[in-house]
């Protein structure tokens, strides 16, 4: 600023020449007082509404984006426009906030109305077991009165089975869970039965970014009527095929009265021969069907008695003559040396055997050969059925064992039961089974049998043969 | 000639067997029920007697047991054939008859009836 430094230069040669003319210091007067005019003009005009503008727009910014005063147009030409900008633009801001809170205000809702709405429990855990957010059906399952910071799953869960499965999502680290659980809800007061509900539990991981934590969705869900429906439908199947089998040993047995009432003709007994093969076909498909639902069920009995090993492939290797011959197929055995009885269920091990041959014989072309084989060692008593057909492939190697996988080429033709059921009962016997295949040397399907196996007492007093 | 009662109440099945056997050259006698199998079981005498568990009046458990204490018929071999689903625990109890020889499914294949029956006669003469 030029004033002041005028103003004491006009001072200080008014000091040194005291002769000088009063004319000088009317000039420096006047210099000095034209400063103070234009210093008080620049403030008015400049800096007011400069401070006037940065005061507004912090009082905006505290006030959450509401605008309570417009800034005044005051000052410069040039600065009056500013004001008039800033103050449209705080405007535009203040309703674009509103119409964005009122928007995720909206979702808000309907989030809640749709989650509150649905019967499925769901609650959001934080990774230490604070609750995030819960709906009333959530925290009426697991009897929860209401959430609050205080409030840390799984101890605050009344149901203890809740409680076991909450405290295994927690302690988890897999990213989706799935389970299930019996519940028993307690007594409602009106008909003060207890009951007692299916849930399914359904857990899944996700990133909560604010607070830079993992947390978990879950959801329970009651599936009560869903297993109903499905157990009635697996006891209404297992009951018709049940059924079957009465019929079909009607069928049977005049089969065999009529072979030995008719007059006997190499052509005659090949009928016969297809027909018994069949019908037996039929019946350890339907033994399949009956022992696989037991075994699920858990109450599958086994009859536990000595085997003969070389009698027993002898026997499932000659049964298969009416498909073998015709197809030009050889089925050969490798018996053990020696003969070896090892304790099993018998029926179940024909069953394996017969499938495992059954399946070797759809796979194996014209002219192939089936070989039946039986080795052991000090632990196993080792079973195989070797083919040459066509290599398996590497990836179908462990999913054939599952329960109704097929293999894609085999268009049509059920592998779905018949070698899930050889697994589950080469289990029940101790034992494991795989396959070894190689292009060009065909497959090898092998199953062991545990020796440590003890014959069931009564049964093994009352064998006959 | 050996003989062979049936005691059930299915008459598809006892027919089939019937026919079956006689075939095979026994004399075959049939029995509607428990009640019935009890009573012709003495006049008829039969080397071998094969048994339904469920029937309308008197089961099977009740006719094994009650043919124990028939002196003549005490000894005669009982093949117990159930029609209901073959239970293991079923058969234990059965087998703790002494006359109950063989428990077996309905299901069974006629020949190795046949061949347990054979056997079992065998056994008794």
């Amino acid at each position: 600023m030029a004033s002041p430094a005028v103003f004491l230069a006009g001072a200080w040669s008014a000091g040194r020449h005291n002769c000088i003319p009063g004319i000088l210091i009317v000039v420096a007067a006047a210099g000095f007082a034209s400063a103070l005019a234009f210093s008080a003009l620049v403030f008015k005009r400049v800096l007011r509404p400069l401070n006037d503008m940065t005061d507004a727009a912090r009082r905006f910014f505290n006030a959450g984006y509401r605008l309570d005063a417009v800034i005044p147009r005051a000052g410069r030409p040039e600065l009056r426009d500013l004001a008039g900008s800033l103050n449209r633009m705080m405007l535009e801001l203040q309703s674009y906030r509103a119409f964005q809170i009122s928007q995720i205000m909206e979702e808000k809702n309907k989030a809640q109305a749709l989650i509150d709405t649905i019967s499925d429990g769901v609650i959001l855990v934080d990774e230490l077991g604070g609750i995030i957010y819960s709906n009333q059906a959530a925290l009426a399952l697991l009897g929860i009165p209401r959430v609050s910071p205080e409030v840390v799953l799984p101890a605050a869960i009344k149901n203890e089975v809740f409680a076991r499965e909450f405290a295994a999502i927690l302690a988890s680290g897999e990213k989706f869970l799935r389970s299930e659980a019996e519940i028993k809800l307690p007594a409602a007061p009106e008909d003060g039965e207890p009951t007692v509900r299916n849930y399914g539990i359904m857990a899944s991981r996700f990133f909560l970014a604010t607070l830079k934590r993992q947390g978990r969705v879950v959801i329970l869900r009651d599936i009560t009527n869903e297993k109903e429906l499905e157990k009635t439908k697996e006891a209404f199947f297992h009951m018709i095929t049940h059924d079957m089998r009465s019929p079909l040993a009607t069928i049977q047995g005049y089969a065999e009265i009529l072979r030995r009432k008719l007059p006997q003709s190499p052509e005659t007994e090949k009928y016969f021969k297809s027909m018994v093969y069949s019908s037996r076909r039929l019946r350890g498909m339907i033994d399949d069907i009956l022992n696989t639902t037991d075994l699920q069920r858990g109450v599958m009995a086994m009859t536990l008695e000595k085997v003969c090993a070389n009698a027993l492939i002898a026997r499932v290797a000659e049964q298969h003559e009416p498909v073998t011959t015709p197809k030009k197929i050889t089925v050969s055995i490798q018996p053990l040396p020696q003969e070896l009885e090892f304790i099993a269920d018998a029926a179940l091990m024909e069953r394996v055997l017969t499938n495992l041959v059954l399946n070797a014989l759809r796979s194996t072309p014209a002219g192939g050969t089936i070989t039946l084989g039986v080795s052991q060692d000090a632990e196993n008593v080792l079973f195989w059925v070797g083919d040459t057909g066509p290599a398996m492939p590497d990836d179908k190697r462990g999913t054939i064992f599952e329960q109704y996988s097929r293999m894609e080429k085999q268009s049509g033709q059920s592998m779905g039961l018949g070698l899930a059921m050889c697994k589950m009962m080469v289990e029940l016997h101790k034992g494991r089974i795989w396959v070894e295949s190689e292009a060009g040397k065909g497959s090898k399907f092998l199953f062991t049998i545990s020796k440590s196996l003890k014959a069931s007492s009564a049964s093994q007093a009352k064998t006959l043969d | 000639m050996l003989k062979m009662l049936i005691v059930d109440d299915n008459t598809e099945f006892k027919t089939m067997v019937s026919c079956y056997f006689t075939d095979l050259n026994y004399t075959v006698e049939l029995a509607d029920n428990g009640r019935e199998g009890l009573q012709k079981v003495r006049t008829f005498k039969p080397d071998i007697i094969l048994l339904d568990i469920m029937m309308p009046d008197i089961g099977g458990i009740e006719v094994l047991r009650e043919l124990q204490t028939y002196d003549d018929v005490s000894q005669v071999p009982v093949i117990v054939i159930t029609g209901t689903y073959f239970d293991k625990n079923m058969s234990e109890l059965f087998r703790q008859e002494p006359n109950c020889k063989e428990f077996l499914a309905k299901t069974t294949e006629l020949s190795y009836l046949a061949k347990k029956v054979a056997a079992l006669v065998k056994k008794s003469l």
